[in-house]
This record gives C-alpha cells, sequence and structure tokens, in this order.
C-alpha cells in the first residue's frame, strides 16, 4: 500500500469521527469563522478612521487576512491535530504503538488525522479571496504572480509543518510542550498584519527570526505584484528546504532517543 | 487565622509552583501587544486620535488589558464544573464555609503569583515604551481605577461563577465555554476599546457586564471617558453586580436542589 492510499484511509477515518460528533464539528467550524470575521471587522473598524495602513488598503489587507486564514487553514486541516496530541500519546505511553507500525513514523504521526472542520472553514476566506479577484478589488500582475502565489503558499504550510514538528520533538524530551504550540498559533495568527507596520530591524526578525511575515505576507505580495527585497528571494528557498530537512533530522533523532513513559 | 485567609494562602502556594507555566502564558497573551505597538504607531502616523485614542492611550490600554485580562477572566471556570461533575463539590459542602466566598479566596491567592510574574514581564514593555505610556498622576483617577478594578473582579468572578453552576444541569459545558470563549474578547473590549467601535454597537455594549470586566476600568485610568460616562458606567457596573451575586446565589441553591454527588 502507498503513502497516498494510507492517508485516504486516514481521511475516511476521520470522516467517520466526524459523523459521530457532528455537534462538535458545527461548533469547531463556526468557531475557526468567527476569529476570521472578527479579524476583518476590526481592520474595517480602523480603516473607518484611516485610508490606508502603510501603504496597504482595505481590499489588500482583508486579501492578507485570506491568505493568513487558508495557511492556517491548511496547516489546522493535516498537520495540527496530529502534532499536538503527541505530548499525550507520550504521556500514556501509546506512542510506542505507533512506532512499532510498518511506516515512516514522521508520516504516521503527523498525518494520522485530519481535521475536517478546518477544511470546511476554509471556505470563506477561499470565497472572499476569489470575489476580491473577480470584482477587480485585486489585480494580478501577470502568470508568474499566480505561479510564485502558489508555490509561496506551498511553501508558508511547509514552514508551518516545520515549526510543529520543531516543538513536537521537544515534547519527546520534555512531555510539556503544550503552552509551545499555543505560543506558536499566537504568533502565525499575526501574520496577517501587513509587512509595512515593521521597522527595518523587526522586518528582518519576523522573517527570518520568527517568520511570521513569510507565511502570508510572501504569497500575497506575490500575487499583487509588490516587489521582495533581494535578500528576502534569494534566502527563502534557503530557508524552507533547510528548515524542513533540520525538522525531519530532529523529529528522527528524538524518536531514537525516545523512552517509553506510560503504562 | 479565617479560613479564607489560610485558602488564599495555599491557593499562593499552589499556583507560585507553576511559575514556568505562568510565564509562557503571559508570554502567549503578551503576544499581542508586541504586534499592536508595530500597527498602532503605524495607524497614529496617520492620524492623531481615534474617539480620545492616541497612541499612548492605545498603547497604555493593551498593555492593562494584557496585564488583566486572566485576572478579570470571566468564562467558565472548568475546576467549578469538575466539583460538580465528578462529585467533589461534596466534601466542600461538608464544611463550615461558603462554597462561593472557598471560590473567590482561590481566585484571589492563584492570581497573586500570576499578576507578580505578569508584573515582572509588563515590566519591560513598560522600560521599553517609558515615553509612549500614559502616567496618571491624578490621586481621583486612580482611587476610580481602583475601585473599577475591584467591582470588576467580583463581577468576572460572578460571571464565571455562574457560567460554571450551568454543570447542574449539563454533563458537557464546552458549548457555553465556546460561545464565551468566541465573543469575550469582543464584549469585553480586549480585541478594541469599545468606543472604536460603531455607535450601534458601543449602545448595546455599554450595557452588557463584559464591558466592565476590562474596557471600563482600564477607560477610566486613561481619561478617556467624559465625567457622565463614568458615573453612568459605575452605576450600570453596580447594578450588574448585584444582579449578578443574586443570579450566581440563585443558581446555587437551585443547582444543590438537584445535585446528585455522582462520581468518586
Amino acid at each position: 500500500m502507498n503513502y497516498f492510499s494510507l492517508w485516504l484511509i486516514f481521511l475516511r477515518n476521520s470522516w467517520k469521527r466526524v459523523l459521530v460528533y457532528r455537534v462538535n464539528f458545527l461548533i469547531l467550524i463556526i468557531g475557526n469563522l468567527f476569529w476570521f470575521i472578527f479579524s476583518i471587522l476590526f481592520f474595517q473598524i480602523l480603516f473607518a478612521q484611516i485610508p490606508a495602513i502603510g501603504g496597504w488598503t482595505l481590499n489588500e489587507v482583508i486579501f492578507l487576512l485570506c491568505v493568513n486564514q487558508i495557511v492556517i487553514g491548511f496547516y489546522d486541516t493535516f498537520i495540527k491535530a496530529n502534532l499536538e496530541r503527541l505530548p499525550s500519546r507520550i504521556r500514556e505511553g501509546s506512542l510506542d504503538f505507533d512506532l512499532v507500525k510498518p511506516v515512516d513514523p514522521i508520516f504516521w504521526l503527523t498525518f494520522q488525522r485530519v481535521q475536517i472542520s478546518s477544511m470546511f472553514s476554509l471556505a470563506l476566506p477561499a470565497f472572499i479571496l476569489v470575489r476580491l479577484l473577480l470584482t477587480h478589488s485585486i489585480v494580478i500582475p501577470n502568470s508568474t504572480a499566480i505561479f510564485l502565489f502558489f508555490l509561496m503558499l506551498f511553501g508558508a504550510v511547509v514552514l508551518r509543518f516545520v515549526v510543529g514538528v520543531l516543538i513536537a520533538s521537544l515534547a519527546m524530551r520534555f512531555i510539556s510542550v503544550q503552552s509551545l504550540f499555543s505560543l506558536q498559533s499566537e504568533f502565525f495568527q499575526y501574520s496577517g498584519y501587513p509587512t509595512s507596520i515593521y521597522s527595518k530591524g523587526a522586518k528582518l526578525f519576523f522573517t527570518f527570526g520568527i517568520p511570521v511575515i513569510m507565511l502570508a505576507n510572501f504569497p500575497a505580495q506575490a500575487l499583487l505584484g509588490n516587489k521582495f527585497e533581494p535578500i528576502e528571494l534569494s534566502l527563502y528557498p534557503v530557508y524552507i528546504i533547510f528548515g524542513l530537512i533540520l525538522a525531519v533530522k530532529v523529529f528522527s533523532h528524538s524518536l531514537r532517543k525516545y523512552s517509553s513513559l506510560g503504562g | 487565622m479565617s479560613a479564607y485567609l489560610i485558602i488564599i494562602r495555599n491557593a499562593v502556594a499552589e499556583s507560585a509552583s507553576y511559575r514556568l507555566n505562568q510565564i509562557v502564558s503571559f508570554l502567549t497573551i503578551s503576544l499581542p501587544l508586541v504586534f499592536a505597538v508595530f500597527l498602532w504607531k503605524t495607524v497614529f502616523n496617520q492620524v492623531d486620535e481615534i474617539t480620545n485614542f492616541d497612541l499612548p492611550s492605545t498603547l497604555t490600554y493593551y498593555l492593562l488589558v494584557v496585564l488583566l485580562q486572566d485576572i478579570l477572566y470571566s468564562g467558565v471556570k472548568w475546576e467549578i464544573v469538575d466539583d460538580i461533575h465528578s462529585g467533589g463539590l461534596t466534601k466542600w459542602l461538608t464544611k463550615p464555609i461558603s462554597y462561593l466566598w472557598m471560590q473567590v479566596s482561590v481566585r484571589i491567592g492563584t492570581n497573586i503569583p500570576y499578576f507578580l510574574v505578569a508584573f515582572i514581564l509588563g515590566s519591560v514593555f513598560v522600560f521599553l515604551n517609558l515615553n509612549r505610556l500614559v502616567w496618571t498622576t491624578e490621586p481621583i483617577r486612580w482611587l476610580m481605577f481602583l475601585a473599577a478594578i475591584i467591582m470588576a473582579f467580583f463581577l468576572a468572578f460572578f460571571l464565571s461563577f455562574g457560567f460554571s453552576l450551568v454543570a447542574f444541569w449539563t454533563q458537557d459545558t464546552s458549548g457555553i465555554e465556546f460561545a464565551i470563549s468566541i465573543f469575550l474578547p469582543l464584549l469585553s473590549g480586549q480585541i478594541l476599546p469599545i468606543t472604536f467601535f460603531p455607535k450601534e454597537f458601543q449602545a448595546i455594549l455599554v450595557y452588557l457586564p463584559w464591558r466592565y470586566t476590562l474596557d471600563f476600568p482600564i477607560q477610566v485610568y486613561l481619561g478617556t471617558l467624559s465625567s457622565v460616562q463614568i458615573g453612568t458606567g459605575f452605576t450600570v457596573e453596580f447594578l450588574w453586580l448585584v444582579a449578578l451575586y443574586f443570579i450566581a446565589k440563585t443558581l446555587w441553591k437551585n443547582g444543590l436542589n438537584i445535585y446528585q454527588a455522582v462520581g468518586g
């Protein structure tokens, strides 16, 4: 059985879980959407007072918020629940059963569950984004911009995966890392703020130190046709690829060092 | 020593043993402050003030939100829900103390070490933004702020206590918890000062209790409200305080009538 077929089984099982907890499923969708709607409301209230924030118009900021919500949605759908379950699996000792399966442990531990409610929550930002494009509120300069947009959107999800896996690796050593997961989620909520609000030093820090800007601003800037700094474009692929290799290595190393805890 | 003082002392000791958790938790809730500095600096570069708020008052507003939001939390308290569902409440019913005031004492005790952590970490922000914050020197404003905070503490507690007591009637309080977690930041002014909202929203929000758990005390400190608004605010806050106290007492009495002490 190849990995894609295995993932389809994971998807089917996740769907069955949705059918058992239908009310919870609806609650989660509404919850995810409310935060997104509040963010839009927040900026609409601000834009009632000023015409632009650091050169970004209201439509552009809404577009940025949609891109951010899509990145959050993809991460929450395919990766988040799996990584955040890891500490409790270590505590209970059930991780041991995962590790004896004849499948790559990283694949098994990071893709076993699909959070279908988050997948449904992608619909609203995707709808608003398409509407902004169709009403020409946002203008795409050329087809390269579309290509770069999807590439950087994928890069953003990979980056969330990298950060999540690195935190999950710490769980093998420290077990209690839930607050770190919350901290990173909180950080990346602010990826929807326009990059132009930051000072030069802060911009560098929030791009390459804690990659808040890279997540939503990069894909959004690509589609809007905004210019990137040369350092940003040249370091971007290196950062993503190096991060991915590092995360996989650290996770594999932590698994090798892992000693069972539960009973 | 009074039983409640002993409860406070024990809660302080227990809470202090989770220092690392408190530091990470405070860092998590203070992140909005970091991003608020960048965002609002950009906004106030273009406009001098928004509904009586300038850059210093806005930054001070968010600093106080971060410092106070955990202490003035008005959502469901899972310890109370757990006491009701697990039968743990029984042990408190056999003691000659009030469960309500015991919970008040626990909240006071738990918040003392947390506030110290918040205060120390918050000082770093204050030091870095010394010239961008509002420092009130008027004693009367400090007194009003203190009064509003004390009232807000009890208001938030009675809201929290009342919502938690719903556990007497349902096994699953996650729906209420969820609804509160969504709307609380908006209704309390955690996301934006209430006066930033459109007039129609403001007209509703000023009569709801949540506004008095964060937005009102902070705006009293900042001096962004007129004396009429302050007077009306204190009246509404006081009326809610009295009403919520009696609602909590009634819920408690009725809840005990159906409490079956299930669990072990």
